[in-house]
C-alpha cells in the first residue's frame, strides 16, 4: 500500500465533512437552523413535551391555545408521534417547571382535567410529577379506573 | 493579475477552500447561539453602565481579588458601542464577533500549516476534523460569552507561533507584542504567549527578535507590577472552584476535608490531568469520567470514542516525533513541538487551582497542529501495511464522528442559552423587567427559533454525550 491509500484513509471522512459543515453553514445562515442534526418543536405541545421551555414561550406570546392538542414527538419516551395536550406532554416529559410555566400562563387545573393528568403522572411513577399535580388537586384521591389515557403511547423503559 | 509565482496552486486553493467549508460551518452555529444569561448577562449589564471603554476596563481591574481580565470587560464595551443601545444590536454584534474570531481561529490555523501539495491536503483535513472534534475546543465555540476569551487566546497563542516562524521584522515584533499584552490582560493563560515565543527562539525560529522578546519580557514584569504592586492581587485559592479528583468532584469542603493544609498535592494533579486531558480526552475537568462509568457499569461509545481516537492521534504524534526526518535527525527540537509542549504545559500549570477543559483550548490547537505535521509524515511515507492502514481509517472515522458532535453541541448550546432566557429565576415568563436592555435582550433570544436537540433520535444524541 502506497502512502496515496494512507492519504486517502486519513483525509476522505474530513474531506466530506467538511461539505457537510459547508452545506450546514449555509443552511444556517438562510434560516435559523440547522435542518439535518435537529428538528424544531412543531406545536406547543410538542415544544412543552420536551423541555422546550423558550418556544412555548414564543408560541404563547403568538397566541397559540393551551388547550389544543397536537401530535407530538418525544423520541426519548415515545416510540411514535402521539395527540397530547401542552398539559399531557409536559407531564409526560416528567418536568415541573414545564407544568408551572403552562399553569402561570393560564392552562386549566380544575379536577376534571387534573385527573387524567395525574393518571399519566401514576404511570410513569415520577414522584415530583405526582406530588406536583396533587397539590393542586382538590380532589386528594385518586382512582384511574375508566379514564383513558393518551392512546398510542409506548414507553421505552 | 499577480504573478506566477505568488498565485496559488490548485492544492492550496482546495486546502484555503476545505477550511473555508469548516468556517462557514461552525461560524454559522455559533452566530445562532444567542446571548446566554449565566456568565454574561451580568458584563453586558456591568458595561452598558460604564461610560466609556477606558471606564470599563479601568473598573474591571478592581472587579475581582484572583482574576485579572480587563480587557474582557472593555471589549465587550467596545462591542456594545458598535450599535444602539437594543437587544438586536446587541446580539449581532457579540455574537458576530464570536462566529468571526472563530472564522478567523480556522484560517490561521491552515496558515500555520502552509499546505502546498496535494499531499498536504488529507492530513489538513485530518488535522480540522482534530480541531473541531477535541473536547478543550467545545468551550472555544459553545460558549456565548460576550467575549470568548479562550478562543481570543487560541488566536494569539497560534498568531504568535506564525509571527515566530516569519521571516521577522520590526512589524512582526510589534504585532507579537501586542498579541502577549492583549492576551495577558484578557486571561491568565495569555501569559503562556511568552514562553511560547522564547520556545520558538530556543529552536531556531526567528520571526520575533530578542528585541521583541525582550519587549514582551518588559511587559510581563509590567504585568506583575500592576497585579501584585498596584493591585495587591494573589492568586487563586485552591478549593475556590470546585474540581476533579481521580473519582469524584470536589467542591470547597470536600478539598478541606481531603487535603487540609496539603492543598499542593491536589495542584499537582490538577496540572498533571491538565496536560493528560489534551493528550486522552481523560480526565474531564480533572475527573475519570470513563473510568467512573465502567465501574458503575454504564460505559457507552461515547465515553470510548475519545479516548480511543485520542490514544490513536497521540500515538501517531509520538510516532512522529521519534521517528527521524530526511536528513536522519530525531524531531525531538522540531519548533511546533516545543511549541506545542510549551503551551501545553505552560497552560496547565497557569490552571493550578482547578480543571477546566476550556483553560486547555490553546493547548489542543497545537495538538491538532501536531497532529497534521505527523499525519504529513505518514502520508509521505510508501509501503505501509494494510494493519496500519486500517488503523488510519479508524482514527480519522473517529474523530470524524466527534467533529460532527461539535455541531450537535453547538445546537444543544442554542437550545439551552435560549431556555436560559424563558427559565432563569429572574426570568419568569412575561415579566420583562430590570432594564429595557434585559427585556430588549430576551425579547431577542425568544423570538428566532431554534432546533430542539431532543426531537433527534435519542442514539445519535447518546453518541454525542447525552445521558
Amino acid at each position: 500500500m502506497t502512502g496515496r491509500g494512507a492519504a486517502i484513509a486519513l483525509g476522505a471522512p474530513g474531506i466530506a465533512l467538511a461539505f457537510v459543515f459547508g452545506v450546514l453553514g449555509v443552511a444556517s445562515l438562510s434560516g435559523d437552523h440547522s435542518p439535518v442534526l435537529a428538528p424544531q418543536s412543531r406545536s406547543l405541545a410538542e415544544a412543552a413535551g420536551n423541555h422546550d421551555a423558550a418556544e412555548v414561550v414564543r408560541r404563547l406570546v403568538a397566541g397559540e391555545d393551551l388547550r389544543s392538542a397536537a401530535d407530538v414527538r418525544m423520541p426519548l419516551k415515545l416510540a411514535g408521534p402521539a395527540r397530547l395536550t401542552p398539559l399531557e406532554a409536559a407531564v409526560l416529559s416528567e418536568w415541573t417547571p414545564m407544568l408551572q410555566l403552562l399553569i402561570d400562563a393560564g392552562a386549566p387545573t380544575d379536577t376534571a382535567t387534573l385527573r387524567p393528568l395525574r393518571c399519566i403522572a401514576q404511570r410513569e411513577r415520577d414522584r415530583n410529577t405526582i406530588a406536583f399535580l396533587a397539590a393542586l388537586d382538590e380532589q386528594r384521591t385518586l382512582t384511574c379506573d375508566g379514564v383513558v389515557l393518551p392512546g398510542s403511547v409506548r414507553i421505552y423503559r | 493579475m499577480l504573478p506566477k509565482r505568488l498565485r496559488p496552486t490548485t492544492p492550496v486553493l482546495c486546502a484555503w477552500g476545505l477550511t473555508a467549508l469548516f468556517a462557514l460551518g461552525v461560524s454559522a452555529a455559533i452566530y445562532h447561539i444567542p446571548i446566554q444569561v449565566s456568565d454574561s448577562l451580568e458584563v453586558i449589564e456591568t458595561v452598558s453602565r460604564a461610560s466609556s471603554v477606558r471606564t470599563a476596563f479601568v473598573d474591571a481591574l478592581y472587579s475581582s481579588r484572583s482574576m485579572l481580565r480587563p480587557l474582557r470587560q472593555a471589549q465587550t464595551k467596545l462591542l456594545t458601542e458598535l450599535g444602539p443601545d437594543n437587544g438586536v444590536a446587541y446580539t449581532r454584534a457579540l455574537r458576530g464577533f464570536h462566529a468571526l474570531t472563530a472564522a478567523v481561529l480556522f484560517l490561521l490555523f491552515t496558515a500555520v500549516v502552509r499546505p502546498r501539495t496535494w499531499n498536504d491536503l488529507a492530513p489538513l483535513a485530518f488535522a480540522l476534523t482534530v480541531l473541531t472534534g477535541l473536547h478543550t475546543s467545545a468551550g472555544m465555540f459553545r460558549e456565548a460569552y460576550p467575549v470568548n476569551h479562550f478562543l481570543l487566546i487560541s488566536i494569539y497563542c497560534v498568531a504568535t507561533f506564525a509571527l515566530a516562524r516569519s521571516r521577522g521584522g520590526l512589524a512582526s515584533d510589534v504585532v507579537a507584542v501586542v498579541c502577549f499584552a492583549l492576551a495577558a490582560h484578557t486571561l491568565e493563560s495569555g501569559l503562556v504567549i511568552l514562553p511560547l515565543a522564547v520556545a520558538g527562539y530556543l529552536a531556531g525560529l526567528r520571526g520575533i527578535s530578542v528585541r521583541g522578546l525582550s519587549a514582551m519580557v518588559t511587559v510581563t514584569a509590567g504585568y506583575f507590577l500592576l497585579r501584585i504592586g498596584y493591585l495587591d492581587m494573589v492568586g487563586t485559592e485552591i478549593g475556590e472552584r470546585p474540581t476533579g479528583y481521580w473519582l469524584w468532584s470536589l467542591d470547597s469542603s470536600s478539598v478541606q476535608a481531603i487535603f487540609g493544609t496539603h492543598t499542593y498535592l491536589l495542584a499537582g494533579y490538577t496540572v498533571v490531568s491538565s496536560v493528560v486531558t489534551v493528550l486522552l480526552s481523560q480526565p474531564v475537568n480533572g475527573t475519570w469520567t470513563v473510568i467512573r462509568a465502567a465501574l458503575d457499569g454504564r460505559l457507552v461509545a461515547a465515553d470510548i470514542i475519545p479516548v480511543v481516537s485520542s490514544l490513536l492521534t497521540t500515538g501517531l504524534i509520538a510516532w512522529h516525533v521519534f521517528s527521524r526526518d530526511a536528513h536522519g535527525h530525531r524531531r525531538t527540537r522540531d519548533p511546533l513541538l516545543l511549541a506545542g509542549v510549551t503551551v501545553l504545559v505552560g497552560t496547565a500549570a497557569i490552571s493550578y487551582a482547578y480543571a477546566k477543559s476550556e483553560i486547555m483550548s490553546a493547548a489542543g490547537v497545537f495538538y491538532a497542529l501536531l497532529v497534521c505535521d505527523s499525519a504529513r509524515s505518514l502520508t509521505n511515507r510508501r509501503g505501509l501495511p494494510a494493519l496500519a492502514i486500517a488503523v488510519v481509517v479508524i482514527a480519522s472515522s473517529l474523530w470524524t464522528l466527534r467533529a460532527m458532535g461539535l455541531m450537535y453541541q453547538l445546537e444543544r448550546s442554542a437550545f439551552a442559552a435560549r431556555n436560559e432566557w424563558a427559565h432563569d429565576e429572574r426570568y419568569e415568563l412575561g415579566t420583562h423587567t430590570s432594564t429595557p436592555l434585559e427585556s430588549s435582550l430576551k425579547r431577542e433570544a425568544l423570538q428566532r427559533t431554534r432546533t430542539n436537540p431532543l426531537l433527534l433520535t435519542p442514539a445519535l444524541g447518546t453518541l454525542w454525550g447525552e445521558p
